[in-house]
């Protein structure tokens, strides 16, 4: 087991430095670069830089050096743990992240708590009684969930609430906390607010999760093992649960891979419709943006989060499931 | 006689009487201040209001800032308040921009925040004067004028600005062409002369009237742009004042070893840099100052040593603060807006969602203003250089042109895009398919293909491929309408979107073919009249490298040179401006080098209700300028 991790740690190390090198052409792909991205957003408000000043800029920001230089710089600076400077934002990346962080993580982990407390039951329960009526209502509600893309499940609501209402629920905080230190009277006000993100990010999760719960559970309890421990004259609850519901869920663990990284990010689409600073919104504007170093470190977090989680689940899988191996076939 | 000597004695004293109380009031309290900041005097932070004001400030009152016409109502108004706005972009809200620009002296219609230009009035520099051949101009800031911090502004500023910034080759590579000769970009630098404290000379080689332009409204910009830097507080990071070794740790911090005018260039914030997180501390002179850029607010706050007063002595901006929450899209800007979030919004409003604010108008504690917008919006731009013989040949036909000025249905596009509200451009003709059509049979373009296109010299069907900037949400929907106006006459047109930074490449490199852009910005008099890289790069650049690069433009495109150069030779407003202008219109009326499609605009703006000195009409940008005035009623 220990030198199985060793083994995947070292692998670590070419896959992402190919990743960082991937990462940061695809950001310098298309035309122009973040200094063109910012002239053109000036000229937009009728702001002509005139050339001295373009000239001025390109030197400054180093955009003047050829691309390996770039990268270089970048990539040494990323070692040293200093993700490099946001020219959009005009501030370093190490400070657009920081700050937003902590939000990302706690509404991508109160989603993941949320869709997993609503989702497991449900799926349990679906498997089991199926064809009933509930797993029928909740069939539907899943489909429905799984079809509705959050964003515009968020649209719909802002205008309910408007409309019905006359609250404008974007935002996290009160506009009197936007600014305010963190005390016990933002966190309320934050929790005030919570609860309609939690719900929109987790209805298509919580719905997938839903579907694929049932359909490995219901694969299970057909298995002869169930029948041969029902005939053992286990009670029903030992049968289900000690025994396929633990299989069932292996599936669920090997997406812990991607839950980190979406953790991180956080829902982008319906952050952007509901107006919450996450890390999901910066790395779109900063992709269209062409912040070559916001972008870059940003996907580059996100590539080593992925490929740690996908190391998480392999050995909680291994751990779990005595079944699997660790490639060793035949020894 | 008796009589006579006692009127005599009552006027004395009624005038000793006049004299003492003027004293007295003098003394006593001549100018008024926030009591924001007479907090902070009382507790010894600032020095009182008269010491921190310029010894003339300049007076604000009915018709300064505004025309009276468009706003007649001009009061005197209350202290305090935040003024609530929204932005997209992190670190850049187009209406603080716009509101904090001081320039050096302001474009006058007849307000100074008119922006029409037909004159110069007094801003920063208080007075100047012109050489008779418009060469020398002698400038005077406003005495006893200071800094944010409380530093005074003198020619020291002045002088390190064009010696230590534009005269050093690290921190300018290339001399702007703003400071040359006649607006040419081979013209001679600028020449500064120190004559006092006060009193600077800036000179040139040849006439150049419209340098009073350039400092008052070109490009949008203001005095941070060039000229005037607080030598004060930059010295710090100019290697002329300070050793490199000091510079060091900020370096290091940078991740640079020697490159202090990295250094210099950071720390240096431009009036468009305002918004910015560096721009915290950053000496000025505008109405608020950035005190606090976090990455989802901006707020700026009043800049206790502002130079302007109002006729009753109250030292402006009326308004304490201006906070700015960023929004992740645009869209959202909207929901702000209808839901009471926003004070003022000018230019991420739509006139597309003027039905949604009016709607909301009541609930919300808004008003939705529809004033003039500062530019025709939207119009067709032919690039006569693009690389293609036929192409050349066609476009650079003044009857094609025209038959494309009458084939386009101006009154459908204001009609379906605009909502009708809009006019017909100065250079536009009545709509006329079939004498468009009959000026292209004439040219040779008669013969057709087999879907009624019409062929080309080379027997090829004549395409106007459009390739517009997804930065404006009309552009789309105008070029399909284009597209099939040009139908009409037989002129085959394809419109496509292309991304902006692609966009903006394309234009620099002169490379776009034809396509869609706003025009007439009243900011923006180019060297040319348009950005000369949309329409004639090749000719432009024949023009200023003098023939030796580039294609030998035709002579009308030579006239318009021309014409340019005595215009920016000629003063703003003066007898022979107005006269060239004139001409100018004439000569694009005539030659047609772009085809715009709406005049006289409109453009919403969103006020708080709660606002008072907010104009009824006149330009949306105005407006946005005249913000130190703009009060809270309640």
């Amino acid at each position: 087991m220990l030198n199985y991790i060793i083994r995947r740690l070292l692998m670590f190390i070419p896959l992402l430095l190919i990743l960082s090198i991937v990462s940061f052409v695809i950001i310098q792909l298309p035309p122009g670069d973040m200094l063109t991205t910012y002239i053109m957003r000036l000229k937009m408000s009728g702001v002509q830089i005139s050339e001295e000043e373009i000239s001025r800029l390109t030197s400054l920001y180093g955009l003047d050096k050829p691309l390996y230089i770039q990268y270089l710089k970048w990539i040494g600076n990323l070692l040293r743990g200093n993700l490099g400077y946001s020219f959009l934002w005009g501030r370093t990346v190490n400070e657009i992240l920081a700050a937003r962080l902590p939000l990302t993580i706690f509404i991508s982990i109160l989603t993941t708590i949320f869709v997993w407390a609503i989702a497991l039951p449900i799926g349990i329960y679906s498997a089991l009684h199926q064809y009933s009526v509930f797993d029928y209502i909740f069939t539907s509600i899943g489909f429905v969930g799984l079809s509705v893309p959050g964003f515009l499940l968020a649209l719909i609501l802002m205008w309910f609430f408007y409309n019905q209402f006359g609250i404008n629920i974007t935002g996290l905080f009160s506009s009197q906390f936007v600014n305010a230190s963190w005390s016990l009277a933002k966190v309320l006000d934050m929790l005030k607010h919570i609860w309609l993100p939690l719900i929109i990010i987790g209805m298509s999760g919580t719905a997938g999760l839903i579907r694929t719960m049932r359909a490995n559970l219901l694969d299970e309890i057909r298995k002869q093992y169930v029948i041969t421990a029902r005939a053992k004259g286990l009670t029903e609850k030992i049968v289900i649960f000690k025994y396929p519901v633990r299989i069932a869920i292996n599936p669920l663990i090997s997406t812990i891979g991607w839950m980190l990284a979406g953790i991180f990010s956080g829902e982008a689409l319906v952050s952007i419709v509901l107006n919450i600073q996450t890390v999901g919104p910066v790395l779109l504007q900063a992709t269209l943006g062409q912040d070559m170093y916001l972008a870059g470190s940003i996907t580059m977090i996100l590539s080593t989060l992925t490929i740690i989680g996908t190391l998480i689940s392999d050995i909680l899988l291994a751990w779990l499931d005595p079944r699997i191996r660790y490639g060793e076939v035949g020894k | 006689m008796k009589r006579f000597w006692m009127i005599g004695l009552v006027l004395v004293l009624v005038f000793s009487l006049m004299l003492g109380n003027v004293s007295i009031s003098f003394s006593q309290e001549k100018y008024k201040e926030s009591p924001m900041l007479a907090e902070l005097v009382k507790q010894g932070k600032l020095p009182p209001v008269e010491e921190r004001l310029p010894e003339n400030p300049l007076i604000v009152g009915p018709g300064v800032l505004i025309q009276k016409k468009d706003l007649p109502d001009w009061k005197v108004g209350k202290y305090g308040g935040t003024l609530r706005s929204v932005h997209h972009s992190p670190g850049w809200n187009p209406d603080f921009y716009i509101g904090d620009i001081e320039p050096l002296v302001a474009p006058i219609g007849e307000g100074v925040a008119a922006t029409g230009v037909k004159g110069i009035a007094p801003n920063i520099i208080d007075k100047w004067e012109v050489s008779k051949d418009n060469k020398v101009f002698t400038f005077h800031i406003r005495e006893g004028l200071k800094w944010s911090d409380g530093y005074p502004v003198t020619t020291e500023d002045v002088q390190f600005a064009y010696e230590d910034v534009l005269l050093n080759d690290k921190l300018t590579p290339i001399f702007p062409v703003k400071l040359r000769s006649g607006y040419k970009s081979d013209g001679e630098p600028m020449k500064l002369k120190v004559i006092d404290k006060y009193t600077f000379e800036c000179s040139f080689a040849e006439p150049y009237g419209g340098f009073l332009l350039q400092l008052a409204i070109n490009q949008w910009g203001d005095y941070s742009d060039f000229l005037l830097k607080p030598k004060h507080y930059l010295k710090q990071f100019h290697i002329k004042y300070t050793p490199l070794e000091k510079m060091q740790p900020m370096l290091k911090e940078m991740g640079l070893t020697n490159e202090w005018w990295q250094l210099f260039n950071m720390k240096d914030i431009n009036s468009w840099e305002r918004c910015t997180s560096q721009a915290v501390g950053f000496p000025m002179l505008t109405a608020w100052i950035p005190t606090s850029i976090t990455q989802s607010t901006i707020i700026m706050e009043r800049n206790p040593y502002y130079f302007k007063v109002d006729t009753a002595g109250n030292q402006l901006p009326y308004i304490d603060r201006l906070s700015s929450q960023q929004v992740q899209d645009v869209e959202m800007m909207n929901m702000k807006v209808i839901t009471g979030e926003v004070d003022f919004l000018r230019e991420n409003t739509s006139l597309a969602k003027m039905a949604v604010y009016k709607a909301n108008e009541e609930k919300g504690g808004f008003r939705a203003l529809l004033v003039d917008h500062h530019l025709d919006p939207s119009g067709l731009e032919l690039n006569f250089t693009y690389n293609d013989p036929v192409w050349r040949k066609v476009v650079g036909d003044i009857r094609f042109r025209r038959a494309i000025n009458m084939g386009i249905n101006r009154k459908e596009i204001i009609d379906s895009i605009y909502y009708g509200i809009g006019g017909i451009p100065e250079t536009g003709v009545p709509y006329n398919p079939e004498e468009a059509n009959k000026l292209l049979d004439q040219m040779g373009l008669n013969k057709r293909d087999n879907d009624g296109f019409r062929i080309g010299p080379d027997g090829k069907t004549f395409v106007i491929p459009i390739e517009y900037g997804t930065f404006v949400p009309e552009f789309p929907p105008i070029s399909e309408l284009v597209v099939e106006q040009l139908k009409k006459i037989g002129i085959k047109a394809t419109a496509k979107a292309i991304e902006i930074s692609l966009w903006g490449q394309r234009v620099g490199s002169g490379t776009l073919q034809a396509t869609i852009m706003w025009m007439r910005d009243l900011g923006n008099e180019s060297p040319w009249t348009w950005d000369p890289n949309e329409i004639i790069p090749q000719y432009y650049l024949w023009y200023t490298t003098r023939g030796k690069q580039g294609l030998e433009p035709p002579k009308w495109v030579k006239d318009g040179f021309s014409i340019n150069e005595k215009i920016w030779a000629s003063i703003p407003g003066s007898e022979e401006y107005n006269r060239l202008k004139r001409e100018e219109l004439a000569w694009e009326k005539q030659y047609l080098p772009v085809i715009s499609f709406i005049g006289k605009a409109k453009q919403p703006i969103i006020v708080s209700s709660k606002l008072g000195n907010i104009p009824r009409s006149g330009r949306d940008i105005a407006i946005n300028y005249s913000m130190e005035q703009f009060f809270f009623t309640k």
